[in-house]
């Protein structure tokens, strides 16, 4: 079964980033975001994906050190804003 | 990325050679440390023909027609470039000898009046660690977000003549854009160098007649932390003296169209240009810059 919230985080991170020709279901839940075997998203893009948490979920990523592990995947993602969501 | 492949990042004078200048610096003062720049600058002009390559191609351009007998403009840039070395020691390690007036205060003052941070672009044009200490009067905490690439060594040579320098943000780490909006968010003051492109997204601009890549990721941080980003540069005036010009505003209200970074990027880098044709000993990229 498909989790909701990893479905609704692929289709922001779509929405954020602005990926042409790109739908959620091209994405797994264990796609990794950056590198060359992912979506290869840049520094950039990882900004994006903490302005898109700020708004879209009310959550602040506001260390470096942590980000990379958040933001290695969709599930990644979903599962720290299930940790953080008030 | 050529750019990128081209700079080094490499320091000048090993080790001994800075040590022997802050000992000059620290127990005979800055006349005798500016006393034995000629020979070392006439050192690099004749010896060291990597960097020669490097200051002939920009001075060509910068010169134009005036171009005459290159080994003595060369000289007078290694000239140029060690004397803002001492400064930056002289200056950093707390002295007061150096003076700076700072142009961009009212500006500086209006940006952070509400509450955000500013992003400081400067140019490799005079000293930017006089820049750096002038902002700390601000009463904000200053970050710098750039690659280190002084060698191990020399840092520690540096670091034990000079009171403590401003933090720094590795550029090269994964989240080093996500720290910078942090600090930006809270208020702080990010400065970073807008003329050597680290292989960041860029735009491609035209100046002193050639083609240069230089980094756009300012203007990303600037719209998402919704802050101002000021462009400026620490220009040597005469001896002691510094002032910082500023070259352009970046409002975080202007309207973004698409091609934004790009056509305010060439305009940055003209002012650059004009500035540069009045201190053109100072601009100090010494790399290849151009394809």
């Amino acid at each position: 079964m498909k989790d909701n919230l990893t479905e609704d985080i692929k289709n922001k991170i779509i929405s954020a980033l602005n990926l042409q020709g790109v739908s959620a279901a091209d994405i797994s839940d264990t796609t990794p975001l950056f590198g060359d075997d992912g979506l290869g998203l840049d520094s950039v893009d990882a900004l994006e994906l903490v302005v898109m948490l700020e708004k879209e979920y009310s959550i602040n990523v506001s260390e470096q050190s942590i980000a990379k592990e958040i933001f290695s995947t969709p599930a990644s993602i979903a599962e720290y804003v299930r940790k953080n969501s008030k | 990325m050529e750019q990128n492949k081209k700079w080094r990042g490499k320091s000048y004078g090993g080790k001994w050679g800075n040590l022997c200048f802050v000992i000059l610096l620290k127990y005979f003062g800055p006349y005798a440390a500016y006393a034995l720049l000629p020979f070392v600058a006439a050192y690099f002009t004749i010896f060291r023909r990597t960097p020669y390559r490097a200051s002939a191609s920009y001075l060509k351009r910068i010169l134009g027609k005036r171009r005459y007998f290159m080994p003595y403009h060369v000289f007078r840039h290694n000239l140029s470039f060690g004397i803002t070395l001492i400064d930056k020691g002289i200056y950093i390690s707390g002295s007061g000898k150096i003076k700076c007036e700072n142009l961009c205060e009212e500006i500086l003052k209006n940006s952070l009046e509400d509450g955000r941070g500013i992003i400081i672009l400067t140019p490799h044009v005079g000293c930017r660690e006089i820049a750096l200490e002038t902002l700390k009067g601000f009463g904000r905490d200053v970050k710098v977000l750039g690659i280190q690439t002084e060698d191990e060594q020399i840092k520690k040579v540096l670091d034990s003549f000079a009171r403590q320098n401003v933090e720094a943000i590795d550029a090269g780490s994964f989240g080093a854009l996500i720290d910078s909006y942090a600090a930006l968010k809270r208020g702080d003051i990010l400065a970073m160098q807008f003329d050597r492109n680290i292989g960041d997204p860029s735009a491609t601009v035209d100046f002193l007649g050639g083609k240069a890549v230089l980094p756009t990721n300012a203007f990303s941080l600037s719209e998402m932390a919704k802050c101002d980003m000021l462009y400026c540069a620490c220009v040597r005036e005469k001896l002691f003296k510094y002032k910082i010009v500023p070259l352009m505003l970046v409002k975080k209200d202007e309207m973004r169209q698409k091609d934004f970074a790009r056509q305010k990027t060439e305009s940055v880098m003209k002012c650059l240009e004009k500035l540069l044709r009045k201190n053109k000993y100072q601009w100090f990229n010494f790399y290849d810059y151009w394809d």
